[in-house]
């Protein structure tokens, strides 16, 4: 960050030329590192829980988001949910308890309370009374 | 002995005070990162915001628009800091956690509601393709699909497998129940035709979540997916060869307890393919295609005493030639030995008397080891091999079959067709009103002051960085705002990675032979050259006083490789003129004691 005052205009113009980086499909950041951040040497429990909680913390911001700004609608819900439970290889993400906990954690963010709080709870479990206890668990965390 | 009542007040006291400043005691940093320039990618430079393992950033996009992206941070230094070979200048600054919470949710936020509206715009063109019957485009194929054949002599565990996964559908659903619902489902296709979306779902704005429509297209796919799930299954579909393996090495080898997990994974799968079979929500199928595919996977492995996995790789993975592999030999063959050896750890971490095996937890053993069978079968075939784009789940799909195209009118098709068609240009036009790029007033710079701007807080020092491009004349140009940042920030560098190794080479080596050996990129010790970058002969990123005389020389290269270029314009389709124009204009700025060209790498191992 050394650079010389009479040298800015030259810099300026330079800057000017091009700016910021652009996205392109082959500069993935996965792009020939593989495996890297999932070839940390920490202990597959400690690792496992991280995840867990890295797969929730997705699953919280997209419900959170949607449940804060957008009408809800269960169907767009939960195709959103599903995107998220797949790309972390949870395929059946309804009778999954870190994604119903998260969704209830979810719901408790996003300050949905009384009936409307009961009617997406049993919307998203569809009425299933095991769904809806894990979600009233995560609701009652009371952590985001 | 202190009385009861002063006991009490002390508790009082120091809950209060600790309520009071709580929030100070936990401060959390943030960073505000600017990358140095790079050849041909970002000559200004590059800005990102980190929130500890989150890396947030601007980037332009094809179409003239700034979106907001979010990458790992180990993914991000990996790409910028190692393969791009760009110093960082980070300032870190202490934040309570309540404001950090504040700022770092409200990027998130704006993230999803990017990618929400990428997502719309995704759907309508999903629309147009289907109903323009382009079922080559990859948007229209039906994944998981094509992981089955019928065309192949089945194995007997396979066999075995999948009559007891159809008595097992017969006892909960029903004797009938893969008929009837093949039935309806072919009944409900018939029934399906495009529909005018609702129009709040179109109007976007930067603070809005829009909710993405379950249009026709996305119905019709997952209908004619669900479909052909279930033909699979009732005609009794294998897994085609083509699309698993079975490594040789001994840590591929299952022992009793081995297989006893396995066993009580593919149950526990089973379980699930059965709970999706009847399940309320819509686009199961291809979840239940990958279930399906690794239940079947996991019978061969059972059998045959050793891992069977799926091929995981996306079918857009990029691959390399053999030229290149055999270039990078060295590098492949250390990543095959770290990988098989994380193999190695990972399956005894996985198989204990403890731990229950999970679905996530096959998937990462199966992405490493699909990670290392690719390099493996690569290296000793000598052919080129996909470099990344491993999965936790199989997805291997079919194009949309044609007897299976939706039947509708030409009027339904055409009026549709024009509906779609103007949604999609009136979304690339708010998208274009909203984020189109410029250099000077909407660039990866004045975005993240911008979206800090919309942060309602009263936190002194987010409010100064808000006002950044406001009080500095050259804070949008990357540089110039890092420049910029108050004296609050404790200021870091991260250098790059040919910078790191020349650091260590000058701590353990003589320095002249250090010099002589890697200021040049025929010697220089890891350095490739890679066709990203220009040909250029001499490193000047790390030497400013010298830079102008280096930068003559790369300018002299270039020249004569841009004369040579034009020479063999007509044998090369003008791939060496290129290279040399770009070469001087990389070399130029080099003689004003600038630099931007860096030299970029290739394969490094993520450990490096």
């Amino acid at each position: 960050m050394q650079i010389k005052p009479f040298l800015f205009p030259v810099v300026i113009i330079i800057s000017l030329a091009q700016g910021c980086s652009f996205s392109e499909s082959s500069k993935s950041s996965s792009n020939s590192s593989g495996s890297s951040s999932k070839s940390s040497g920490s202990s597959s429990s400690s690792k496992s829980s991280a995840d867990t909680e890295e797969y929730q913390l997705q699953v919280i911001s997209y419900s959170s988001a949607y449940l804060t700004t957008a009408n809800f609608d269960r169907v767009a819900f939960s195709r959103g949910i599903s995107q998220i439970a797949t790309a972390n290889g949870i395929t059946n993400w309804e009778d999954d308890e870190p994604t119903m906990i998260a969704i209830g954690r979810a719901l408790k963010k996003a300050d949905i309370t009384g009936s409307v709080y009961e009617t997406y709870k049993a919307e998203i479990a569809n009425s299933d009374a095991d769904r809806m206890k894990l979600i009233q668990k995560g609701y009652e965390m009371n952590k985001d | 002995m202190p009385g009861k009542q002063t006991i009490v007040l002390f508790f009082l006291l120091n809950t209060a005070l600790s309520l009071l400043f709580s929030p100070l005691l936990h401060a959390k940093a943030f960073d505000y990162i600017y990358i140095t320039a790079s050849e041909g990618n970002a000559s200004g430079g590059h800005t990102a915001l980190r929130f500890d393992n989150e890396t947030y950033h601007f980037q332009y996009y094809a179409g003239g628009i700034i979106r907001l992206v979010k990458d790992s941070s180990t993914d991000f230094d990996f790409q910028y800091r190692f393969l791009e070979n760009r110093t960082f200048y980070q300032a870190t600054l202490d934040l309570n956690e309540r404001d950090y919470a504040q700022l770092h949710d409200h990027f998130n936020l704006r993230f999803l509601q990017q990618q929400q509206q990428d997502a719309i715009r995704k759907e309508i063109n999903l629309n147009i393709e289907l109903l323009s019957n382009q079922a080559q485009h990859l948007q229209l194929n039906i994944q998981g699909a094509g992981l089955f054949t019928d065309n192949i002599i089945p194995l007997k565990a396979e066999s075995l497998t999948i009559y007891s996964l159809q008595e097992q559908i017969k006892q909960k659903y029903g004797a009938d129940f893969l008929t009837d619902s093949i039935e309806q489902l072919k009944s409900e296709i018939k029934t399906l035709h495009p529909e005018p979306w609702p129009k709040n779902s179109l109007q976007f704005s930067e603070g809005t979540f829009s909710a993405i429509p379950y249009s026709f297209a996305s119905r019709y796919l997952d209908t004619v997916s669900k479909l052909l799930l279930l033909e699979a299954i009732q005609n009794g579909s294998y897994l085609n060869q083509q699309f698993y393996f079975s490594p040789e090495q001994s840590v591929f080898s299952l022992s009793q307890s081995e297989i006893t997990a396995l066993k009580s994974l593919q149950q526990l799968l089973t379980h699930n393919l059965l709970t999706l079979l009847g399940s309320q929500r819509p686009g199961w199928s291809s979840a239940a295609f990958s279930l399906y595919a690794r239940i079947l996977s996991l019978a061969l492995a059972i059998d045959s005493r050793k891992f069977v996995f799926l091929d995981t790789f996306r079918e857009s993975s990029p691959s390399i030639s053999y030229a290149e592999v055999d270039r990078y030999k060295t590098k492949f063959l250390i990543q095959k030995k770290q990988t098989l050896s994380r193999i190695t750890q990972l399956k005894a971490e996985l198989f204990t008397a403890t731990n229950r095996l999970s679905e996530k937890a096959y998937g990462e053993l199966e992405i490493h080891s699909n990670y290392y069978f690719e390099r493996e079968r690569g290296l000793q075939s000598k052919q080129g091999f996909r470099i990344s784009g491993q999965q936790l789940l199989a997805t291997r799909s079919i194009p949309l079959p044609t007897e299976l195209y939706p039947r509708l009118t030409k009027l339904q098709r055409e009026t549709s067709l024009a509906r779609f068609a103007a949604y999609q240009i009136n979304i690339d036009q708010q998208m274009q009103s909203l984020y189109g790029y410029d250099l000077i007033t909407r660039n990866c710079v004045t975005e993240i002051i911008s979206t800090i701007n919309q942060v309602h807080t009263n936190n002194k020092q987010i409010k100064e960085l808000s006002q950044l491009t406001d009080k500095d004349l050259i804070a949008f140009i990357p540089f110039g705002s890092f420049h910029g940042l108050s004296d609050d920030y404790s200021k870091q560098i991260l250098p790059s990675f040919r910078h790191q190794q020349l650091q260590a080479m000058y701590r353990e080596e003589n320095n002249a032979v250090v010099f002589f050996r890697e200021f040049n990129t025929l010697s220089a010790s890891d350095y490739k050259f890679n066709d990203q970058d220009a040909s250029f002969l001499i490193f000047t990123d790390d030497n400013i006083l010298l830079r102008p005389i280096f930068g003559s020389i790369n300018l002299l290269v270039a020249t004569t490789i841009s004369v040579y270029g034009g020479l063999a314009l007509p044998f090369d389709s003008g791939k060496a003129l290129k290279d040399g124009t770009m070469g001087i204009l990389m070399s130029l700025p080099e003689l004003a004691f600038f630099n931007i060209r860096k030299g970029s790498y290739k394969h490094l191992i993520p450990a490096n």
